[in-house]
């Protein structure tokens, strides 16, 4: 009995140990690049979609967002990792501070 | 740091791929299905890798969260449910999933000392581990909404319904087989 099974054992050992390799580099790989599509995607932390005609001062955004304006916008912008916490709002806006997923 | 936030988020995303694996390989291993070519205690083997790594994605998923300190998330909060001071309700949802996940990963290395029953009744709770967490992801997920991000979060849904409802539907073969009278 062992004779007969022990190669066909010792193979799926090394089939698993080689996929336990590719599969640790894979998820390492994956979550680099997951990492860096978040990165590219959504900057920061605070994303504040703003979906109403607004006429936003500059000090009601203490973010100091890059895509803020204080021109009439219909757009969704997010802040650096310095941005806001919280909801901040102001009139016509709704911020939704993310957490990590 | 902005690069713990990032790689908080990266392998946030990655341990919920791995919690999806890990489900999908226990299925095929409960449905005795081998990896072509190989014998069936492989299927069982990169079941216990996954889930493995998977817990090792969420360690670090949460020690990044911490290390970051923008949210007030403290190491309590990731294994003590609903105690954040930040989103305490979507972040309360992982620690309870990192719970289950870590009672999971306890009673199957100690398998042989808790006992069968224990074990299969805690293993169980592997199918409410998943939910939990891809609720969580789609609760405080930074990127949910993003194209890329849905298009992950659908694939993984689909793996799961798609070995549940393969689960299900062995399940009642063997037992209508077993019914039938010969």
């Amino acid at each position: 009995m062992t004779p007969r099974t022990s190669p066909t054992r010792e193979r799926g050992r090394r089939l698993l140990s080689r996929i336990n390799r590719w599969m640790i580099a894979g998820a390492v790989g994956l979550a680099g690049l997951f990492s860096f599509v978040a990165a590219e995607t959504t900057h920061g932390k605070t994303t504040a979609s703003t979906t109403a005609t607004t006429l936003q001062q500059p000090s009601q955004t203490p973010s100091a967002s890059s895509s803020s304006s204080s021109t009439t916008t219909t757009s969704s912008s997010s802040s650096g990792n310095s941005g806001s916490t919280g909801n901040s709002s102001s009139s016509g806006s709704s911020g939704v501070t993310s957490g990590g997923s | 740091m902005t690069a713990y936030w990032y790689l908080t988020r990266g392998t946030g995303i990655v341990a919920l791929v791995l919690l999806t694996l890990s489900l999908a390989f226990g299925v095929a291993n409960a449905l005795r299905m081998r990896v072509p070519g190989a014998p069936r205690f492989v299927t069982l083997g990169i079941h216990r890798s996954v889930s493995l790594l998977a817990v090792t994605f969420v360690a670090v998923h949460v020690l990044t969260t911490v290390a970051d300190g923008y949210v007030p998330i403290g190491i309590l909060s990731a294994v003590v449910p609903f105690s954040s001071g930040y989103r305490p309700f979507w972040v309360g949802l992982g620690a309870v999933a990192f719970d289950l996940l870590l009672a999971l990963v306890i009673t199957s290395l100690l398998r042989r000392r808790v006992g069968y029953r224990v074990w299969r009744a805690v293993h169980w709770s592997a199918y409410a581990c998943w939910p939990i967490a891809f609720v969580h992801a789609l609760g405080t997920g930074t990127d949910v909404g993003s194209a890329w991000l849905t298009a992950v979060l659908a694939s993984l849904a689909g793996l799961v319904a798609a070995a549940v409802i393969g689960r299900r539907s062995v399940h009642r073969q063997r037992i209508s087989a077993f019914s039938s009278p010969v």
